[in-house]
């Protein structure tokens, strides 16, 4: 009876865990994933105007399926359980194939030992070969009869930066997903400063409304730019008169509008309203109504500033242009951006200069190799 | 533009006698069919180029998907290059993404234009989305021979998405703009880079991971 060693289950999960089968199978995963993102509307997290968009966008488009798709969790495939799970997953595999590339680096300093079979090399002498292997900036390592020609140790290092790379940016995904913050459709008006939520920090438009200015440590980017208006009105004698934008809200004597669509005021000391609608040329239609009986009183196109009198009125306009922003803190950006430069050097350099090892010597009947060599050493085989 | 459907559709005819002339060269293989294979994969590359410029001219965003099919379709075309394999399909089965796409362009209802990328990004996408089709008839053919549409396709690839997240980090602050196809395109090149670290010592699971692979791109490409 043949007895049986021992199986090291440790050894077996390192042999799974550093083997290719484990990443291919997490990253199709992942892979899978991302491209459903693609396909299904991603629920908003947070801000409940674009939740009730994406509500009645996703029970158009599928109905019915829609209370089921969203029980399986098809609608936050990013947010679940089981993608992080795959991340999380990645990232240890990661590891543990850092560690072994940061291994496989150290020990490419020596020599290996012959692996494979020995096939006769095309018709050249061993020392053309290897001056051509060498003005191709391949290595060569001598114990005669035997050479070893590889690529260290670029072709080692290019996989350790990629999964240093690689570690480095999941690091700064997760730093950004714990202590980040992003605010979306923030409206500035020009020489406007604004106070984000949680007094987080500000942003702030230029009087031009040409640059953002904001406190340090935040990232703004400009989503849509559009025309705005400071309106003021004052009677004949020059008396400010008072604007209300709705029936419930406190009468004022200025009134700062953004425009990202059409915007009414009612001045009700004069029974008068003013609708100012946003047109595509970045001008305002202005449009006076008495009220009652709702009869158009005046109608304008204004650019820039504007001075516009009806009856004993004047409705004065300034220019406030505004801007639509997106502020982002992400105390990950720079593990995340060097983490993605690394990642691409890496791919790329193991691409373009991929790891190869083989061994030559010469013989009575001609040089002779074995491993991985390049298809232009090999003798063709009759 | 109908200049676009009259190469197309010839396009489609002459890859369609490839694919017969090659599966007939499998069986009976002579100089004449290989070379007559070879003249006629010639032609169809022609004629799609010839089709591609066209649309490209009239749609410089390649925002019509199938502008973006037809030029995929021509970096797919197998030109210049006849193999004789041990398999009678195996010349058939690089020709076979280009007529594909060639036809869905030509026959499918694809839906709206969508102008989401600029034009210079949409030609990066679609010339890699073409590339990677390649890639998926050398793979359906068994050719250990031709990687380098694999390498050109990854490579490419991962520029595009690397570059994209940083731009988006320096412009947003976070790796994702929010943009619809961006889950897409991170998908497709997670994709190919499974099939990158694939174990080449099994050759027909590497054939599988690079078809899904090209799916996932081309399908990411093409919507």
């Amino acid at each position: 009876m043949i007895s049986q060693a021992p199986r090291d289950p440790w050894r077996i999960i390192w042999r799974v865990v550093t083997g290719d089968g484990l990443p291919v199978i997490l990253l199709l995963g992942l892979a899978a994933g991302l491209t459903l993102t693609a396909w299904l509307p991603q629920m908003p997290p947070g801000d409940p105007i674009a939740y009730a968009q994406w509500l009645s966008g996703a029970q158009a488009r599928f109905g019915e399926a829609a209370a089921t798709m969203r029980a399986l969790g098809l609608f936050t495939i990013t947010r679940s359980l089981a993608f992080r799970a795959l991340l999380a997953l990645l990232s240890g595999c990661l590891l543990l194939r850092l560690i072994e590339s940061g291994e496989r680096l150290r020990q490419g300093r020596k020599m290996f030992k012959p692996a494979g079979d020995w096939r006769a090399l095309a018709d050249a002498s061993l020392a053309d070969v290897l001056d051509d292997l060498q003005s191709r900036r391949y290595r060569v390592l001598s114990a005669p009869p035997l050479f070893q020609v590889d690529r260290w140790p670029w072709a080692e290092l290019f996989p350790l930066l990629a999964h240093s790379g690689a570690l480095l940016l999941l690091l700064g995904l997760l730093i950004t997903h714990l202590w980040g913050w992003r605010v979306e459709g923030l409206i500035v008006q020009s020489g406007e400063r604004v106070t984000l939520p949680d007094a987080a920090g500000w942003v702030a438009l230029s009087k031009d409304a040409s640059r953002v200015t904001h406190s340090p440590g935040i990232v703004t980017y400009v989503e849509q730019r559009g025309p705005g208006a400071q309106v003021s009105a004052a009677d004949a004698d020059g008396h400010p008169l008072s604007l209300q934008q709705a029936f419930e809200a406190d009468p004022v004597t200025q009134l700062k509008l953004a425009l990202t669509e059409d915007q009414y005021l009612a001045i009700p000391e004069v029974q008068l309203i003013v609708r100012l609608a946003p047109q595509s040329d970045s001008s305002v239609l202005v449009q006076v109504y008495r009220s009652p009986p709702g009869r158009l009183a005046v109608e304008t196109v204004m650019e820039g500033d504007t001075e516009l009198i009806v009856d004993d009125v004047t409705l004065e306009s300034i220019a406030a242009p505004y801007a639509q922003l997106t502020a982002t803190f992400n105390p990950g950006l720079w593990p995340t951006a060097t983490g993605l430069v690394f990642l691409m050097v890496g791919l790329l350099g193991s691409v373009v200069w991929p790891a190869r090892r083989f061994w030559l010597r010469e013989e009575a009947g001609g040089a002779r190799g074995a491993g991985n060599l390049p298809s232009a050493l090999v003798r063709e085989e009759a | 533009m109908p200049a676009v459907g009259v190469f197309a559709g010839l396009a489609c005819g002459v890859l369609l006698t490839a694919i017969g002339l090659a599966v007939w060269e499998g069986f009976r293989q002579t100089p004449d069919l290989a070379r007559a294979a070879r003249v006629v994969n010639w032609l169809a590359g022609t004629l799609l180029l010839a089709g591609a410029l066209l649309a490209w001219w009239g749609d410089p965003a390649l925002s019509a998907p199938a502008s973006r099919l037809l030029l995929m379709a021509t970096c797919a075309a197998p030109v210049g290059t006849h193999h004789h394999y041990s398999k009678p399909w195996g010349n058939a089965a690089r020709v076979l993404p280009a007529l594909v796409l060639t036809g869905v362009a030509l026959f499918g209802s694809l839906g709206p234009a969508s102008a989401e990328s600029g034009a210079l990004m949409s030609l990066m996408l679609v010339v890699c989305g073409g590339l990677g089709a390649r890639m998926m008839g050398e793979a359906l053919s068994l050719s250990t021979d031709a990687e380098w549409p694999f390498t050109a396709t990854y490579a490419l690839l991962t520029l595009l998405v690397g570059g994209v997240a940083l731009v988006n980090l320096w412009q947003r602050g976070t790796v994702w703009s929010g943009r619809p196809g961006e889950g897409g395109l991170v998908g497709a090149w997670l994709a190919w880079s499974a099939a990158w670290s694939s174990p080449r010592r099994y050759p027909r699971l590497r054939t599988g991971l690079i078809v899904i692979a090209a799916l996932f791109l081309i399908v990411t490409v093409a919507t």
